[in-house]
């Protein structure tokens, strides 16, 4: 299949399998709400801002897979330090991660009980931060959603002191405007 | 310890047995091995069998009365006491194993506030030693690596002391299966194992990949050539309706186990490591008469089915530990051959987090890791383990000589100059694709193997024929496990274009081991499965062109054609063995007796539906069957929950070629192959 009709099924994938959650169920309810309008992908989304990249999770890495494993693309490591888009889903995390949430390419659940059976995780998970509310979580949010801000690449610990995050993304005002009013506290 | 001191305990439980005791009091929970004698009462069927010096642990779970703890203990079988020092051959070695270091008791010793609850019972909590459910004094008490010689029934009783003198005990009962000796032996054996092929699975692959003319087959399968053949009842330690676990270790230990767990009996701790061990046919050929062995799968390595042949562990998912493991304990399997997917688990992971992963995508982690308590390690000889999810696993399995193949290309070029003595081959991050997206890859169309990140991996029939080239260079033969694992994954799918040419790809495989034993005649093959997977049966054949059908995605019932209607399919086949296209006008047609919910197009999806083991799926396969063609297809309600279809408890058929292969005929036991095989390799075939 061409990559542009593989854009495009993926699209129409991604927009049918919105909510279903494809990794583990968990015994702890995890709060979910639709995404908001200002995050929410619902069709195909235009051009991105001045200055600003799509960033594909399929571009993070270098393709073929090397034989001692992943290794960053010259995409990736090009668009750090600048503003990119991503389109994603968020992972649905138990308990709910501190200061931001994962971004993922397919719709998954992590649990913290079973993470160590977790190996359906794609690789590739990006780390979208929430600077402005360090201490406060973020409700699911089903869906395909779109992230904008400043790519961040290398090894950083969470808050939590329990990950380490390898690409992040530190959200423009709008994105983390949209973010901030749905953060509460844990 | 001096001789006296160390005889001490026995002569004081032998005093003690043969005294006027006291009343028996408290209750032993758990006697392993399993037994209906001591779980019913009832002295048959004997469920526990061992091969005469096959090792096994024994292990008790005892529960003292309130306020008392267990201060002794002792197994007997047949009356006679079991400790004795065991000298047993480690790495070429012959090593001396002190009764004393073999033994363990463990209780709760974690904290209590965490770990026992207000009415006193155990709460299995992280942490904690034991189970939930048992009384804060229970005990689990285990003799590591005993093995008995005498053929026969066995009685074996459990007898323990507690603080106040008084003593509990229970009796069940084991057999050891003699050998016959005086025949041919196999020196290699070969199981070919079709993760969850049926009967269906066959003939589907016969009908696509031979065709029929006139109600007769224009061909064979390379297994349909097979002279002997049998079938083979699969259920497991707990239930009829086995997992790969048990289904794969059932035939290589001879015992039955629990679903989900591999090479050990259940227990009462929450240590997934410490279970009591069974001996594994390739261990125990190893240690008796220096076999090597060899694991050939397209799964990840770490799945169910190839760990069940060298891994003893409660919990097939911890795929550190499992993948550590195989390298540890080569000394123990004489693993020389390891091929598959799976790389994520061999790559380091200093940071220990796998949410988000390294850059590198590796999987490990400590939390699934392994560490060996002292008995299991004295007793065994096993290597104690370390928690070390920054170990460069690759870099360490060449370092043990092993040559590291990521791709068919490398796995060419090893063998371009001379056969490799020891070979790994990791060709994916978890599963390999399957052959219909790497034949695809193959002539051209790489939409699913590009995308995975894996344009260059072998077929399974290539991977055996490297395989056997490696294991046949050791003069005392092998052991070799190859799988086609993907029969079952895309069966749980219900992908009916998907899994006919697994079975395909693994006909193939087949064909190069009957040509090795061809040319070897002391080798044994023998083609199963550890269950049948979906309940899958061919209905009949589309009334309708292919065309037809992909205009009509939703035509349901009305384009199945049964009986005569169905006709004979007729596909065509390519050079490279593999069918030019599946849609073809009147196209066989699954149906599922197992069945989740899906939506039925009798056509295929161009990606493979989601494996959740697979993290490098590509988003724009299907997330799963009850979704896959929503909205396009004809709903089929189905039987089971969830949304994929499960395991059956279907007996399945194995077919034997070679020397002894004239002893699986019948209805048996999946354990009885482990006897038959057993008997083929040591006693031989007269």
């Amino acid at each position: 299949m061409p990559r542009s009709i593989a854009a495009q099924a993926f699209a129409l994938v991604a927009l049918l399998s919105c909510g279903d959650v494809a990794a583990h169920t968990h015994s702890e309810p995890v709060e979910s709400r639709e995404a908001p309008r200002a995050l929410a992908v619902k069709k195909e989304l235009g051009a991105p801002p001045k200055d600003v990249v799509d960033l594909k999770f399929r571009d993070l890495f270098a393709m073929p897979v090397g034989p001692r494993g992943l290794e960053p693309s010259d995409t990736l490591k090009a668009a750090a330090g600048k503003r990119v888009r991503m389109v994603g889903f968020m992972v649905q995390q138990s308990p709910a991660t501190l200061g931001g949430f994962l971004l993922s390419p397919l719709p998954v659940a992590s649990g913290d009980a079973d993470e160590d059976l977790a190996d359906d995780l794609p690789p590739g998970l990006v780390r979208v931060e929430l600077p402005s509310h360090p201490d406060r979580v973020l409700p699911h949010l089903r869906g395909l959603i779109h992230v904008t801000g400043t790519l961040e690449l290398g090894a950083q610990e969470s808050r939590e002191g329990t990950r380490i995050s390898f690409v992040r993304i530190v959200p423009d005002r709008k994105t983390e405007r949209a973010l901030a009013k749905l953060a509460h506290a844990p | 310890m001096s001789t006296l001191s160390r005889h001490a305990p026995l002569a004081l439980a032998l005093a003690s047995l043969l005294s006027s005791a006291p009343a028996l009091a408290g209750t032993v929970s758990r006697l392993t091995p399993p037994s209906e004698l001591f779980a019913s009462g009832a002295e048959a069927p004997v469920i526990a069998r061992f091969l005469p010096g096959q090792r096994f642990d024994l292990q008790a779970t005892i529960q003292p009365d309130a306020g008392q703890t267990i201060t002794s203990f002792e197994f007997y079988v047949d009356g006679a006491p079991t400790r004795r020092d065991q000298v047993i051959p480690i790495g070429g070695e012959l090593v001396t194993i002190p009764s004393t270091a073999a033994r363990s008791t463990v209780t709760e010793t974690g904290a209590a506030a965490t770990c026992v609850n207000a009415s006193g019972r155990t709460t299995g909590a992280s942490g904690c030693k034991l189970v939930a459910g048992l009384p804060s004094n229970t005990a689990v008490v285990t003799q590591r690596a005993y093995s008995h010689m005498e053929p026969g029934v066995h009685a074996l009783k459990i007898v323990a002391w507690q603080s106040d003198g008084s003593r509990i005990s229970a009796t069940g009962n084991f057999e050891i299966v003699g050998i016959t000796p005086g025949g041919t032996v196999a020196k290699n054996i070969i199981i070919m194992l079709g993760d969850g092929m049926g009967a269906s699975h066959r003939t589907a692959a016969r009908i696509m990949s031979k065709g029929y003319a006139q109600g007769k087959a224009k061909g064979r399968l390379a297994m349909d050539t097979f002279p002997v053949s049998g079938m083979v009842m699969t259920a497991s330690l707990n239930s009829i309706v086995t997992d790969s676990a048990p289904g794969m270790q059932n035939y290589v230990n001879g015992n039955k186990g629990n679903n989900n767990e591999e090479g050990v009996f259940p227990d009462d701790t929450r240590d997934a490591f410490d279970n009591p061990r069974i001996e594994y046919l390739a261990e125990y050929l190893h240690m008796l008469q220096g076999k090597s062995l060899g694991i050939v799968t397209t799964s990840d390595v770490f799945d169910a089915t190839p760990a069940a042949n060298a891994i003893h562990t409660s919990a097939r998912g911890n795929g550190t530990g499992i993948v550590d493991q195989f390298l540890d304990d080569r000394h123990l399997t004489g693993l020389t051959v390891l091929m598959g997917g799976g790389r994520k688990w061999f790559l380091p992971n200093a940071g220990d987090s796998t949410s988000p992963q390294p850059l590198n995508g590796s999987q490990r982690r400590s939390s699934n890791d392994y560490v060996l308590p002292d008995d299991l390690v004295a007793g065994w000889g096993a290597s104690r383990g370390a928690i070390d999810p920054g170990r460069d696993l690759i870099a360490d399995f060449e370092g043990a000589g092993y040559t590291y193949t990521p791709d068919r290309t490398a796995l060419d070029a090893a063998f371009a100059t001379r056969v490799p003595d020891k070979l790994l081959g990791l060709y994916a991050f978890s599963n390999m694709n399957v052959a219909f997206d790497k034949v695809a890859g193959r002539r051209g169309n790489g939409t699913v193997v590009d995308a995975y990140g894996f344009p260059d991996q072998p077929m399974l029939d290539e991977m055996t024929d490297k395989a056997l080239k490696v294991l046949a260079k050791n003069p005392n033969g092998f052991v070799a496990m190859i799988e086609a694992a993907s029969i079952d994954k895309q069966s749980h799918l219900m992908d009916s274009d998907r899994w006919p040419l697994e079975v395909i790809e693994f006909d193939r495989a087949i064909a190069v081991a009957k040509r090795f034993a061809e040319q070897n005649p002391d080798t044994i093959v023998i083609v199963t499965a550890d269950h049948e997977c979906s309940g899958a049966a061919i209905i009949g054949a589309a009334t309708v062109t292919a065309a037809a059908l992909e205009a009509d995605p939703d035509a349901g019932q009305s384009v199945v054609g049964v009986y005569e209607a169905a006709k004979f399919p007729k596909y065509t086949i390519a050079g490279d063995g593999y069918p030019v296209t599946t849609v073809i006008d009147n196209r066989m047609l699954i149906g599922y007796g197992a069945n989740a919910d899906r939506y039925e197009t009798w056509l295929p999806t161009v990606y493979p539906t989601l494996d959740s083991q697979q993290p490098f799926s590509p988003s724009a396969s299907p997330a799963n069957p009850s979704v896959r063609n929503q909205g396009a297809g004809f709903l089929i309600t189905g039987q089971v929950g969830g949304n994929q279809a499960v395991h059956t408890a279907t007996d399945i058929p194995l077919s034997a070629y070679g020397r002894g292969a004239a002893a699986f005929t019948g209805v048996f036991d999946n354990t009885d192959v482990f006897f038959k095989l057993g008997q083929i390799a040591i006693g031989g075939v007269q």
